[in-house]
């Protein structure tokens, strides 16, 4: 190599270099987090992933919080519209996961507004979620990456100088296949496969033991008029608006303790896709929750029995299951059919003759 | 020596790196109308063609008051000479890393430095046979290009395809896989309006799917079906549909074209919902003298959403000046505008550009760009972003 070649070549590469030192992590929206602190009087800045589900970037302003937050115009990089939109959200008291702590308040307090569960762990549903199925981390498995590619690239520049003698072009398009099949296929490994993302396992998803509460009216009833419905006049399931389906999300995900994935497949949120547990949902909201009021007390919504609990009846004792029934359902709720008032009976929900296990068959 | 050079700079650009195409409208002031001269890609953009790094070397960087040779010299050739791949291999990469200042017009300012791209390129001819393909790393950011899942720290791949090549002189070019989407002038400014709003972005714009490339003569013209961005799941949120464009050069130094674009979208990424999106519109290329090039585009926009029944009816459009009055060095303001509804208020920008091509294979670009931006409330802000760049490819 000539001097000239090689100064402008170092002199290449030291800007590389110059270029590669600059950057630093850096957010979607910067400025919002101090905004939020300084407008609020936070005790703290809040995190990105309160607005941010799994990360931040387009597409990714699907928290409760954020959606709300969108919803009154919230724009990025405008601390005005930040502004505007946080007082609005007080003015309508929202409490996005539902503790009775206004969103506002809890982030004056310098906590998540959002339900646990679904600021970082990218699983809300209508999500999108980025890459094939690998993952890579800044600590371990770049470097790993880094090295693999540079092995093949090695190889290529092996290749090329037999390639020169033998005046040969199939090295090189099987050596770039083989380039490209061997970082898809490392990115792919099962060990980077994002298992944090699979469903629960049953045992992680039955671990607390049910509780019988008292029915309770539910606290969802402002947040539910804010998706534009009646709590004491629910349209069935099947005639909901996609972007109310999707606000329901969350008031479903705190009333049943549940997380996305306990009824969503985690490679396919889409409407198409039926589950058990989806089909269980439609079929609760259609015939037991819609008409259903708490006598004289409020609007019934999921959260009025489960109270956080996905499964809420102690199976193991029938006589208290009974008990439980007849002084909270047959004793409390009320349903509207042609206009009158009726209350609720075993055989609504169970049947004649009497079939204790009317839920297994739906 | 040479091999230490260059396994240095890949070791560089494997392990800390992002790609996005590199693409010079403005080189119609050399008469250069098609794109399939310099880029490996017929709708130009990204992996230079031999020709096309013989041209950055003579037409593209200061000179220092020598006149450019005839010839480039080794420094066209990848890692500034030191590597000379055979003639079947198309290499490069590029990383840009940039200063970012945005000075919103309420509220407190913000800088930070960002590695801007990052990515290293080849391509494999055989016969008629091509296998094109990119990647790199991104500390964050990438989401849409991710061929890896995690929050921070990515591997990217933007680019990869194989191709035929059809036709008595090659003209055709039939391909399959994740390319840059034919639409409008395709440029390095990504964040503009209409690259945004048109889905046609080269940092992470890119569709999989199947096209097709003509360019012969004063005509080039791409149509592609896309499949969706495989990059992003679930399968609802990739868009599906076409989108193409033709380019006739009336003269070499005047290029004016159309471009059409339809997607259907079971949950859109911004809106959320189903959507139908159109964007179709013109655009237009010209140099009244070689240290002068104004390129303009419109695009009317049309986005249905089937629920909530809403439809929106807008445009975005914008005209840019490159003044090149010494080689190497480039002036240019560039005015655009969007309104994604015409009876909402439209955003609008200004931007004042200038850029050195100060070495072989590197330069610095400084941008001040004022944007009034409308938010959907009908409400707007003033932002200020001052971005200062070097970028080398390799």
């Amino acid at each position: 190599m000539s001097p000239s070649r090689l100064v402008a070549s170092l002199l290449g590469l030291a800007a590389v270099a110059v270029a590669l030192a600059c950057p630093s992590v850096a957010h979607a929206t910067p400025n919002f987090p101090r905004a939020i602190q300084a407008r609020l009087g936070a005790v703290s800045a809040p995190d990105c992933s309160i607005c941010h589900v799994g990360r931040t970037g387009r597409g990714t302003v699907v928290s409760p919080f954020g959606s709300a937050m969108r919803g009154n115009g919230l724009m990025a990089y405008d601390e005005g519209s930040l502004g505007r939109a946080l007082q609005t959200l007080e003015a309508d008291r929202v409490d996005s996961d539902g503790d009775g702590i206004l969103d506002v308040d809890a982030l004056r307090a310098g906590k998540d507004p959002n339900p646990a569960g679904t600021g970082d762990t990218g699983i809300e549903p209508e999500t999108p979620e980025f890459g094939c199925v690998g993952r890579v981390s800044r600590t371990g498995d770049v470097p790993l990456l880094g090295a693999s590619a540079l092995v093949v690239c090695g190889a290529i520049l092996g290749a090329r100088r037999r390639s020169r003698r033998r005046v040969d072009r199939a090295p090189e398009a099987l050596i770039f296949v083989a380039l490209i099949s061997a970082t898809g296929l490392a990115a792919c490994a099962p060990s980077w496969s994002g298992a944090g993302l699979a469903r629960r396992s049953d045992a992680e998803s039955t671990a607390v033991t049910p509780r019988m509460a008292a029915v309770k009216a539910t606290a969802f009833e402002a947040e539910l008029r804010k998706i534009g419905l009646d709590p004491r006049a629910l349209p069935p399931f099947e005639e909901l608006r996609p972007v109310q389906v999707r606000r329901l999300m969350s008031t479903f995900t705190r009333s049943l303790g549940f997380a996305c994935t306990d009824c969503h497949d985690r490679g396919d949120y889409s409407d198409h896709t039926s589950t058990r547990a989806k089909h269980l949902t439609v079929r609760m909201w259609n015939d037991m929750t819609r008409g259903y009021t708490l006598a004289g007390v409020g609007a019934v919504f999921c959260d009025s029995c489960h109270q956080g609990q996905g499964k809420f009846l102690v199976r193991t004792d029938k006589s208290a299951i009974s008990e439980w029934m007849s002084d909270n359902f047959t004793g409390k709720l009320e349903k509207q059919s042609d206009g009158k008032r009726v209350s609720l009976e075993c055989e609504t929900c169970h049947g004649e003759p009497f079939d204790p296990r009317f839920l297994a068959k739906w | 020596m040479k091999v230490f050079v260059f396994l240095g700079t890949l070791f560089l650009a494997l392990v800390v790196l992002p790609v996005r195409a590199e693409a010079y409208p403005w080189m119609i002031r050399h008469g250069y109308v098609q794109c399939a001269t310099c880029h490996a890609d017929p709708a130009g953009g990204g992996l230079l063609t031999p020709y096309g790094r013989a041209q950055g070397e003579i037409l593209m960087r200061m000179r220092y008051g020598q006149a450019p040779g005839a010839e480039p010299g080794p420094m066209a050739e990848p890692l500034w000479g030191a590597f000379t791949p055979p003639k079947a291999l198309l290499i490069g990469g590029d990383v840009r890393s940039a200063y970012v200042r945005r000075i919103p017009s309420e509220g407190e300012s913000q800088g930070r430095f960002i590695l801007m791209q990052a990515d290293l390129q080849a391509q494999v001819s055989v016969g008629r046979f091509r296998a094109n393909g990119s990647m790199g790393y991104v500390s964050e950011g990438g989401n849409l290009a991710a061929f890896t899942r995690a929050a921070e720290g990515k591997a990217v791949s933007r680019l990869h395809w194989l191709g035929v090549d059809f036709g008595k002189n090659e003209e055709w070019l039939v391909r399959a896989g994740r390319m840059n989407v034919p639409f409008g002038i395709r440029s390095i400014e990504h964040t503009m309006f209409s690259r945004m709003e048109t889905g046609s972005d080269t940092n992470t714009g890119q569709q999989y799917g199947v096209s097709a490339d003509y360019h012969r003569g004063p005509v080039r013209a791409s149509l592609m079906g896309i499949a969706g961005n495989f990059a992003v799941s679930p399968d609802d949120f990739r868009a599906r549909g076409y989108t193409g464009l033709a380019e006739y050069a009336f003269s070499p130094t005047l290029a004016a074209g159309v471009s059409t674009r339809m997607t259907y979208h079971a949950r859109d990424l911004t809106l959320l919902t189903k959507a139908i999106r159109h964007a179709h519109g013109a655009f237009v290329r010209y140099s009244p003298a070689r240290s002068i090039v104004v390129s303009a585009e419109w695009d009317f926009l049309h986005t249905s959403q089937p629920t909530p029944g809403r439809t929106f009816f807008g445009g975005v459009g914008y005209a840019s000046v490159d003044l090149e009055p010494v080689q190497g060095f480039h002036l240019g303001p560039t005015l655009e505008v969007l309104a994604r509804d015409f009876d909402d208020g439209a955003s609008y920008g200004a931007w004042a550009s200038a850029w050195w091509f100060f070495l072989p294979h590197a330069d610095v670009r400084f941008d001040v760009i004022q944007q009034s931006l409308a938010s959907p409330t009908g409400s707007s802000f003033k932002l200020l972003t001052a971005i200062g760049q070097v970028h080398v490819y390799l």
